[in-house]
């Protein structure tokens, strides 16, 4: 059975010591098995009662990131690994074992063309440092693949696939999203059998952001998929509820859903249990 | 079915290619990239006598970035060119004798409102600004239509293009604003499945408004490539008497698609998209008959 977990946008617009602690406590009430830390600023991040929350709560933590705009790492690998770093410090801290997101580019961030060879060797260096520092901090990094219209480093699993085969270290794998996947890939059921070898994490998104089982994703191929990938990473929840302009701007959200955030993220469970044991994952 | 492709995924290929290859395959006409300044109007009429087809559709080239085609900017001489320039692909659609002209009331990608909003608040109320001046420049625009008995269809693109008009629930909307009979809808396979929650259920619920389909894939490639639900589609279009024309924007992978089809190395998938496109799409066609 996977571990559950949930992005802590479902419930919050903006993490801050106070609306974090909320999410965690959320989170666990639901049932989720941890919860997923957007870790977007590091340098005003708490985690000495964020440890305490998430130990009085029951579940565990991960961290995503994006890369902020002055730290694309293709242009900036330095910038872009002390952020990474002082994110790991922060997640350490609180106890997480995991990071995974946008850690190989800034989103918004585009040349006007394809990712060169030489921005993806800058990316396979860079990152497989950062994994180093992850290493001895016990945790493992994720890198995610985004649709065209917030990088244009990696769109499809497939071409990150080929970064994490060449980083090559055993606690660095492939982050997918069913939102993601609707928008590039041909189906979901190919991509998620060709990257079984480097698939570690996953968020399950729904088509419009909403609530998953609602929108175009197919989830009975992502299921399927999953299920022939043999994949034993975990199911993360990723519906957005918050209200943050930020986070509107970043993500192009700009319709809120119509459900509550409880709603969501209690259907969105049910759902990705149903399925799971559906398919024997 | 009516088929077309609209010649903007060729960059600037000379509009014989175009017509030779639409013509090959089995296209009934061609959308044409509304920027009336491009084209020799002569041209495009022997071109269609010649080959047999017709100018199906015009696509207003509101696109941001293009001083003068802003039709919702809060800068009045800005959104006056853009009513001007709207107005000149009226003309344009006449001229080369195609019944419908489509709309974007907000310019493709600009995913912000005017004047970098640092709240919600102040978000709101420029947003709510510019919509009001779409909605205007839109009213002006359909009334000097229906003088010369042309069809405007606004159409929805996806969040990442623009910030506002992304869903049908939301074109209804503005129309009801606009208020004005020659202002239709047309959609978009494309960005459909990215903004709505059901595609099919779009059709059905856009019924009469509904006089023009842009069609591409999941992916924004040839239809068979991604994931869309074409069947389902074509069964809701039948559903709701289309009998407008769809026309293609099949463009190749890439981040940015008007990179994407200048690239070289893309070129010889023209042919092999306009191709695949109409024979997986008649295949369906085929498949509901029997």
């Amino acid at each position: 059975m996977p571990l559950y977990g949930a992005n802590a946008f479902i419930w919050i617009d903006d993490w801050t010591t106070e609306k974090g602690n909320f999410a965690i406590a959320e989170a666990a009430k639901v049932g989720f098995d941890f919860v997923e830390i957007p870790l977007m600023r590091p340098w005003d991040f708490e985690p000495e009662p964020h440890k305490q929350a998430l130990a009085r709560a029951g579940i565990e933590a991960t961290a995503s990131v994006i890369l902020p705009r002055d730290s694309h790492m293709p242009d900036y690998p330095q910038k872009g690994m002390a952020f990474l770093v002082s994110v790991l410090e922060n997640l350490e801290a609180v106890g997480g074992t995991k990071l995974c997101g946008c850690i190989a580019f800034a989103g918004g961030v585009f040349t006007g063309q394809g990712p060169t060879q030489e921005e993806r060797q800058t990316v396979i260096d860079t990152l497989g440092e950062v994994a180093l520092e992850a290493k001895k901090r016990g945790i493992s990094l994720g890198l995610e693949c985004v649709n065209r219209y917030e990088t244009y480093m990696y769109n499809a699993l497939e071409d990150a696939r080929d970064t994490v085969k060449a980083v090559n270290m055993d606690n660095f794998d492939l982050h997918g999203d069913t939102y993601h996947m609707n928008i590039e890939e041909y189906n979901f059921y190919d991509p998620l059998v060709t990257c079984a070898d480097v698939l570690g994490y996953m968020h399950m998104s729904e088509s419009h952001r909403g609530r998953i089982g609602s929108g175009t994703v197919n989830w009975e191929e992502v299921f399927r998929g999953l299920a022939d990938a043999d994949y034993k990473g975990p199911l993360v929840l990723e519906s957005f509820s918050g209200n943050n302009v930020d986070l509107m701007a970043a993500i192009r959200l700009w319709r809120p859903p119509k459900e509550s955030p409880d709603y969501l993220a209690r259907e969105g469970l049910k759902f990705l249990r149903e399925w799971s044991e559906n398919v024997g994952l | 079915m009516k088929y077309a492709i609209n010649n903007w995924v060729y960059d600037d290929e000379p509009l014989r290619r175009t017509f030779t290859r639409l013509s090959r395959y089995g296209y009934d006409g061609i959308e044409l990239k509304g920027e009336p300044d491009l084209y020799d109007i002569a041209e495009i009429k022997s071109l269609c006598q010649e080959f047999n087809m017709h100018v199906t559709s015009v696509l207003g080239w509101n696109i941001w970035g293009i001083p003068g085609h802003d039709l919702s900017s809060p800068d009045e001489v800005e959104r006056n060119a853009a009513v001007q320039f709207l107005k000149g692909c009226v003309d344009f659609t006449i001229q080369v004798g195609a019944p419908i002209l489509l709309v974007l009331p907000f310019p493709a990608g600009r995913t912000t409102p005017t004047g970098d909003p640092q709240s919600e608040d102040e978000w709101l109320s420029l947003a709510e600004t510019e919509r009001d001046n779409a909605v205007e420049s839109v009213r002006q625009v359909s009334g000097y239509a229906l003088s010369q008995d042309l069809i405007l269809a606004v159409e929805p693109i996806n969040r990442f293009e623009t910030y506002q008009l992304t869903t049908l629930d939301q074109a209804i909307g503005f129309l009801q604003e606009v208020d004005a009979d020659n202002v239709k809808i047309n959609l978009d396979t494309y960005h459909m499945n990215i903004d709505e929650s059901d595609p099919v259920e779009a059709v059905l619920r856009a019924g009469d408004f509904l006089v023009h389909m842009h069609v591409a894939d999941s992916n924004r490639q040839a239809p068979g490539s991604g994931h869309t639900d074409f069947i389902g589609l074509f069964k809701a279009l039948k559903e709701v008497n289309f009998d407008g024309t769809l026309a293609l924007e099949p463009v190749p992978p890439g981040a940015n698609p008007g990179m994407a089809i200048k690239l070289s190395a893309n070129l010889p998938l023209r042919d092999k998209y306009a191709e695949e496109s109409i024979r997986y799409l008649k295949s369906i066609e085929e498949l509901l008959i029997d």
